[in-house]
């Protein structure tokens, strides 16, 4: 492929995301398509589904660092915090079949930025990274805050990351569509 | 005599680029996926496989 141009367009951009991203175990993906750099369809092992995560407003970031030099290394790292601790959050991180066990072979992970444009990492085609790359750290922050006035704290924050040497892909309009109207038949809308 | 199949490809998905990473009981059976490349002349094995994993690119029909 030859060296292209690239021509901007004048449309406003939204900083953040969506506070409801989606996770699911790496293994639950059967098969992702891309169309012209795009996502067009996933395909899911028997009932898996990915899993909605809603956590805080305005506090979902996702980032990427990528290098270029005579090789390419990309680290994501997808963070979002929560309210508060509760049971039901504590048993998500650290319960079997939690965020702590779900690591340790990877995650998946969509999440649907400011501009109403969602991303899939922790995926790609065997062509870019070879091996599966997905996330497979995760850190769990709490600090309880100390007086009423500690506006900020008591919000448990997850962060997950990865390093590999594929980007975060987009998904097609079509697919799109799905996820942000609540149909795409991968996510896991009943609870 | 056993039925022929026919695979259909739909067409928004011809160049495409399917990475399909084999798993049983949500286990991966190779530390890698496979890249394929959908054509009209995908060959069939690959497009049987598709079908298994309820991929929309790809309906069979038995033809008599």
């Amino acid at each position: 492929m030859a060296f292209t141009s690239f021509l901007k367009t004048c449309v406003r951009n939204t900083p953040g995301n969506q506070y409801q991203a989606y996770l699911c175990p790496v293994a639950s993906i059967t098969s992702i398509t891309l169309t012209a750099g795009e996502v067009s369809a996933v395909t899911m092992n028997s009932t898996a589904k990915f899993q909605r995560v809603q956590g805080k407003l305005d506090t979902v970031q996702f980032t990427s660092e990528g290098n270029a030099g005579n090789t390419l290394n990309i680290t994501h790292s997808l963070k979002m915090r929560f309210d508060k601790m509760t049971t039901a959050l504590n048993k998500w991180f650290y319960d079997t079949d939690g965020i702590a066990d779900a690591v340790v072979c990877g995650m998946v992970a969509i999440h649907v930025d400011g501009n109403g444009q969602a991303w899939i990492s922790g995926i790609s085609p065997a062509s870019v990274e070879g091996t599966l790359r997905p996330y497979q750290s995760a850190t769990i922050n709490f600090d309880s805050g100390a007086a009423p006035t500690d506006d900020a704290a008591a919000q448990p924050e997850l962060t997950l990351t990865r390093t590999g040497a594929a980007p975060a892909y987009p998904f097609d309009s079509t697919i799109l569509a799905t996820i942000t109207g609540g149909t795409a038949t991968f996510i896991n809308w009943a609870s | 005599m056993a039925e022929k199949k026919k695979y259909t490809i739909d067409p928004r998905f011809i160049g495409s680029t399917v990475s399909v990473y084999p798993s049983i009981d949500g286990v991966f059976q190779n530390a890698q996926g496979y890249d394929y490349v959908l054509k009209q002349d995908t060959e069939e094995k690959v497009l049987q496989y598709l079908v298994n994993i309820g991929h929309p690119a790809v309906t069979v029909t038995a033809e008599k």
